[in-house]
């Protein structure tokens, strides 16, 4: 009997032993997954923080830290740099990016300008009259396409031009400035071209899809991350439905969570994509979105820019 | 611990021990390798970094030099006026287009440090003059990095390249200046660390503050020293992170690739287990070598132990075969030997020892089994000497129990203990049954008495025998003894009521019966008393007998008693010392009595009413046979004092009976009279109500033909007033004149119709009231009548929507009263008005009369909801009403019944009319008697 013990406590200490030697299990495997996002100033973005601020990515096992970038350039700089894991932006800004890392993979779309993004003239110019349009776009995104739209439906587009790079947080100075005489922006930066006195002449309700806001990411976060990345769409499109039902009560929210100005998360000229927009436009033979993707395919090229397979774009669909 | 065990042991420990340190030491070995295999990849990954970092600032820095040396450049820097917007853009596209992503702006500045042309419109005109990037290139002539770094007016850093623009002659023209996003610095750090995952990068500036970080880590800050990786890497831990330092060659940077301490060492951690595993299976090997070692040296002990063992439980069969080494079979082949001969002897022990146990065995059962059966016996088993005394030399324990002493007691001295407790004339009554049984030597029965330790007297029975000696004269006596004192209690008590107090009653009962119990029960006192008062507040004694015979009558408050706590106790028994219960029960103390068992006496309903006690003056014991005799008399003696009672209650009824008699006969006949004054009253108030109603109706039937006349008169006085102004103007036309005339004709008609209407009224209300009030006789028509007083109804009548029908001929004449007739047809209208029709509904009321031999029956019928079967019968009773409280008076019918029966000398009764209505027949005679000569109703 003695003998029995003996040799079964030894055992034990040494199952013991092993089990106290099993390496570790990966750290955060099965915890909150935390996603680093960044994105413009612009209220198409914001389902993110109401899923956040309502616990719908906690219930998916998500924590989003939303940081909003105010240029643009810097923000796709850093999201190259790999310091996001998401980055929300215009589609056309992101073409030049997609050129260079052919892994980034479209998550979402999250709305559609329709008359937030708009074309000033100076207050005191009329650009018909104008021997030389100076222009003032963005020309590493959508910008240059968007304006081009305006000269065509100006009639101005046999013009003769200069195209300046402004970002939009600088056109309401470069207009009051006399450096430019039209120059494209969208809120919050048209309240302050337009309480200059700058006349708005065009908007994207005039130029259909042309404006459409996407979030990407690496490949890499949707092949190892499939079933959150779909939470991730899912807790999405549940706080733009909830949004949607009542505009009011969810701006409200969000800019209490965001601490912005009252007015900010308005989402005049905006129309948000909804679970449903997204499958109608991310896939499909051809999704939605190719023709709109090809545009600017088609407008990069003629710049001289190779813009690489945009259609490697869609794959990898993790919508719910 | 056995022997095969402690070799295992041993040799587990002998060998495992070298082991287990040649295989630890290995694995320091192997540990250590893993750490510096992991320092390496860390130092390598930083190495490699800054290299990378260096080179990427050398060709950034290349490529604003050749830039710079474009000639658009100096180009656009030499233009006077506006440049050309298509060289410009040229020129921008050209260095832009080389990172779209990360070259932010792109400027031409002046030899003052103002830009010229810009990418980034907004920048034009600025002054970049002390902007350290436009200086130190001026100041070198050579390309220059700075940042990432801040400008004034800027929001966010910046990482600046600028080179000299000169001319074709060298001469320098500006300079050009490009911002990249400093995140750049990222992207070269992350596409180096791809090939490593898990690791983070961060680009340090030369106070090591974090300029750049890439990673879960890149980020952080990290507290680093400045000394530290100056001249090449260096790996070192800070806080939870194994770091690796590197210079960045030509620049002021350090670049650190950090990885978190826990993924540093998890190869170590692994090595771990591994050795681990490796240890724990050399160990079982080892042991199970060591078991088996174990096994073949100490198995031959461990036989022998097992044979030895066997032995000393008593099993000596030999072993079949001894195996192993010669010495060992030997061995066991001499303790089988051994085991033989003590197998046998054994054998023989065993059996004689198993013989001499029966036998002591059946001895003590035997014993044990007479003393059961004695001690079980319910009486005392004793054995004595033939002698004077009969003195015992045996006891059973249950002597004590008949006795109050114990056996040892009773035996101890001369053993004459138990005969001493028997009175001496019991012992004198016993000694001839003894001698007698002596002489014929055999069994002999006695019934006699011992003083009990308690001091009574107990009855034992006792039957013995004798037990010759050995020279042939009575040696011995045993014999049984049992205590029959219930039995005898119980037959005295029998006897007692047999003999003498079954027969009595009253006082003599409770007598003779107090005195038997104080004989039987052989104690000093017993009392049966009656309480008095309700609740009881004293005892009266109805028989107090004591054990010298005398009896008193005693009465006392029960107030602190024991009788006075039997009236809540309902029993009570207190064996001892019942003075200190009772402590203000001074006749109690005073008469040293000790024991009160007391009944309380209760009557068939329960009440309390008397007490049945026994008292003595020395103690008593629980349970005994007073306490159960005093339950058997309870209810005989409960009975008999009720019944006392009840006599005592009987005659005292009788004695006031008459009294009572006479004294209710007042009290009715003054109620009758106190009754009939009210309903005197009552009566007249009807009548006055009647009255008022008549002149009520009256007034309201004469306002509308005075009215009408009053108002006829007004107008005729109009018209006369409006003819006399035409007649005095002279203007009277032939028509006018007409038209007065015919008006004053129809004016004059109209007011005598009223007031002839007025006048019958007068008439007819004149008759019936000085009928009513005079009750004069007269001869008078019943059909006139009746429509006289349906005159008088009239208001009444037409403000309800039912009909009267008169069906009574003309000529129908009776010499009568015909006030009370009136008041008889009035009552009965008002009735049906009040009690018969459902509201809304038209009811019919129909009244006839037919002539009889005696006079006329008048009939009076209504097709109302008539009156229910159960009362009909009390209709005409006074104060009958189905309405009280809601106007019925209840008296109508009865002034009815009385008016017809008396003054009218005739008859009223009301006929069965089914569910519906009803009907009253009168019968009046023609002539009505004098007054004082109504009929009796």
């Amino acid at each position: 009997m003695k003998r029995r013990a003996l040799l079964g406590g030894m055992a034990a200490a040494a199952g013991l032993g092993l089990l106290g030697c099993r390496p570790e299990a990966p750290s955060g495997a099965t915890g909150a997954l935390a996603l680093r996002m960044v994105c413009d100033p612009w209220a198409g973005y914001y389902p993110a923080a109401l899923a956040e601020v309502d616990g719908d990515f906690a219930r998916e096992g998500l924590t989003v830290s939303m940081e909003r970038s105010t240029s643009t350039d810097r923000m796709l700089a850093e999201f190259f740099a790999g310091r996001f894991d998401l980055m929300c932006a215009s589609l056309g800004d992101m073409i030049p990016i997609a050129a260079r890392d052919p892994t980034l993979r479209i998550v979402l779309t999250s709305d559609e300008s329709a008359g937030a993004d708009m074309v000033f003239r100076r207050r005191d110019v009329d650009p018909a009259a104008v021997a030389r349009l100076r222009i003032g776009t963005d020309l590493n995104g959508f910008g240059e396409l968007f304006m081009r739209d305006y000269l065509a439906h100006a009639g101005l587009a046999e013009r003769d031009v200069q195209w300046l790079h402004v970002d939009a947080g600088d056109v309401a100075a470069a207009l009051d400035a006399g450096q430019i005489d039209v120059g494209n922006c969208w809120e919050p930066f048209a309240s302050a071209a337009l309480a200059a006195g700058h006349v708005k002449v065009f908007d994207s309700a005039q130029t259909p899809a042309l404006v459409t806001q996407v979030a990407v990411c690496q490949r890499r976060l949707l092949v190892e991350e499939r079933e959150r990345m779909r939470g991730f769409c899912r807790a999405w499109f549940a706080a733009t439905d909830r949004w949607l039902a009542d505009v009011p009560a969810g701006a409200a929210r969000i800019e209490a969570a965001l601490r912005l100005p009252a007015g900010e998360a308005s989402l005049a000229g905006i129309r948000l994509h909804t679970l449903d927009d997204n499958r109608r436009l991310l896939t499909g033979t051809p999704p939605g979105l190719a023709p709109v993707l090809q545009r600017y395919a088609e407008f990069h090229a003629r710049r001289g820019e190779a813009p690489g397979d945009l259609g490697a774009l869609f794959e990898d669909a993790v919508l719910p | 611990m056995k022997a095969r065990t402690r070799v295992a042991i041993a040799i587990l420990a002998f060998a495992a021990l070298p082991l287990i340190l040649v295989n630890g030491s290995s694995y320091v070995e192997r540990r250590a390798d893993a750490a510096r295999s992991a320092d390496l990849v860390l130092a390598g990954n930083a190495d490699e970094l800054a290299a990378l970092l260096a080179a990427t600032r050398s060709r950034w820095l290349e490529s604003v030099r050749a830039d710079a040396r474009l000639p658009s450049a100096d180009a656009l820097l030499s233009t006077e006026g506006p440049p050309d917007p298509v060289q410009l853009s040229r020129f921008f596209a050209a260095i832009g287009s080389r990172d779209t992503v990360n070259i932010n702006a792109v400027g031409l500045l002046g030899l003052d440090g103002r830009v010229v042309e810009d990418s980034r419109a907004v920048n034009r005109g600025r002054d970049e003059s002390l902007a350290p990037w436009f200086l130190r290139a001026m100041a070198t002539g050579q390309p220059q990095m700075v940042g990432p770094y801040t400008a004034p007016g800027d929001a966010v850093p910046g990482l600046f390249f600028t080179a000299v623009v000169r001319d074709a002659a060298e001469e320098r023209r500006g300079v050009l200046r490009v911002r990249m996003e400093p995140s750049v610095l990222g992207q070269v750090m992350a596409s180096a660390l791809v090939a490593t995952p898990g690791l983070s990068a961060t680009l340090l500036d030369p106070e090591g503050r974090v300029l750049i970080g890439v990673g879960t880590l890149g980020e952080r800050a990290m507290a680093i020293g400045n000394d530290v990786a100056r001249e090449s890497a260096e790996v070192l831990t800070i806080g939870d992170e194994r770091v690796a330092v590197a210079p960045v060659a030509n620049a002021p940077w350090r670049v650190a690739v950090r990885q978190p301490a826990a993924a540093w060492s998890a190869p170590q951690g692994t090595l771990k287990r591994d050795w681990l595993l490796e240890t724990v299976l050399l160990l079982a090997l080892l042991l199970g070598a060591s078991l088996l070692l174990g096994r073949r040296i100490a198995a031959p002990l461990s036989r022998f132990s097992a044979v030895a063992g066997r032995m000393a439980e008593g099993d000596f069969s030999p072993v079949p075969r001894w195996s192993g080494a010669e010495e060992a079979r030997q061995l066991g082949t001499a303790l089988d030997g051994l085991a033989t001969q003590l197998r046998e002897t054994i054998g023989s022990l065993s059996r004689e020892l198993a013989q001499r146990r029966e036998a002591e065995e059946a001895l003590r059962a035997s014993r044990e089994e007479y003393l059961a059966l004695v001690e079980q016996l319910p009486g005392a088993v004793y054995r004595c000497a033939n002698r004077d005394g009969w003195p015992m030399d045996y006891l059973s324990p249950q002597v004590e129990s008949i006795t109050g002493y114990t056996a040892e007691a009773l035996l101890a001295g001369d053993a004459q203990g138990y005969t001493r407790l028997m009175p001496a004339e019991d012992v004198a009554a016993i000694g001839p049954v003894v001698d007698e049984a002596l002489r014929a030597q055999g069994r002999f029965e006695l019934r006699y008495r011992i003083r009990h330790r308690d001091g009574r007297l107990r009855w034992v029975w006792e039957l013995g025998s004798v037990h010759p000696s050995a020279d042939g004269g009575a040696g011995r006596l045993t014999g049984v003894l049992f205590d029959i004192t219930e039995k005898e209690t119980a037959n005295q008590a029998m006897g007692l009521l047999r003999g003498g107090v079954e027969d009595r009653v009253g006082g003599d009962f409770f007598e003779a019966l107090a005195a038997g119990l104080v004989r039987v029960l052989d104690v000093d006192t017993v009392l049966i008393g009656r309480f008095r008062g309700a609740p009881p507040s004293s005892l009266c004694s109805l028989a107090l007998a004591h054990r010298d015979g005398r009896s008193e009558r005693i009465e006392f408050g029960l107030t602190g008693t024991p009788s006075g706590a039997l009236v809540e106790a309902g029993a009570l028994e207190v064996v001892d010392d019942v003075h200190r219960r009772f402590p203000d029960d001074v006749d109690l103390q005073r008469r040293g009595l000790r024991a009160y068992l007391g009944r309380r006496l209760d009557d068939r309903h329960g009440r309390p009413i008397g007490v049945l006690a026994v008292l003595n003056g020395g103690a008593m014991q629980p349970g005994s046979a007073a306490a159960r005799l005093l339950d058997l008399f309870q209810a005989r003696v409960a009975a008999e004092l009720e019944r006392v009672i009840a006599a005592e209650a009987l005659q005292h009824l009788a004695e006031t009976l008459e009294n009572r008699v006479a004294e209710r006969t007042r009290e009715l006949e003054a109620a009758n009279a106190s009754l009939s004054r009210a309903m005197e009253q009552l009566v007249q108030r009807e009548k006055l109500a009647s009255l008022g109603s008549l002149v009520a109706g009256v007034a309201h039937e004469l306002n509308t033909p005075i009215g009408n006349a009053l108002t006829v008169s007004t107008a005729l006085n109009d018209i006369h007033r409006q003819f006399a102004g035409e007649l005095g103007s002279g203007q009277l036309k032939r028509s006018a004149l007409e038209r007065f005339v015919q008006e004053n004709t129809e004016a004059t008609q109209l007011i005598e119709r009223n007031l002839q209407r007025a006048a019958t009224l007068i008439s007819h209300f004149k008759q019936v009231a000085v009928d009513q009030a005079s009750m004069r006789r007269r001869t008078f028509d019943v059909a006139e009548l009746v429509v006289e007083v349906l005159s008088t109804l009239s208001p009444t009548l037409r403000r309800a929507p039912h009909q009267v029908q008169v069906d009574i001929p003309p000529g129908l004449c009776l010499e009568s009263y015909p006030g009370p007739l009136e008041q008889v047809i009035t009552n009965l209208i008002e009735n049906s008005l009040v009690h018969a029709f459902e509201p809304g509904r038209t009811g019919h009321i129909r009244l006839s009369a037919e002539a009889t031999d005696a006079g006329i029956r008048l009939r009076y019928e209504d097709d109302g909801r008539g009156i229910p079967v159960d009362v009909r019968h009390r209709v005409f009773d006074p104060f009958f009403t189905t309405r009280l409280g809601q106007g019925g008076s209840g008296l109508g019918l009865y002034l009815v019944y009385n008016l017809v029966h008396g003054r009218l000398g005739g008859s009223i009764r009301l006929l069965d009319g089914g569910t519906t209505g009803v009907c009253f027949v009168m019968e009046l005679p023609a002539v009505a008697p004098a007054a004082g000569e109504e009929t009796d109703g």
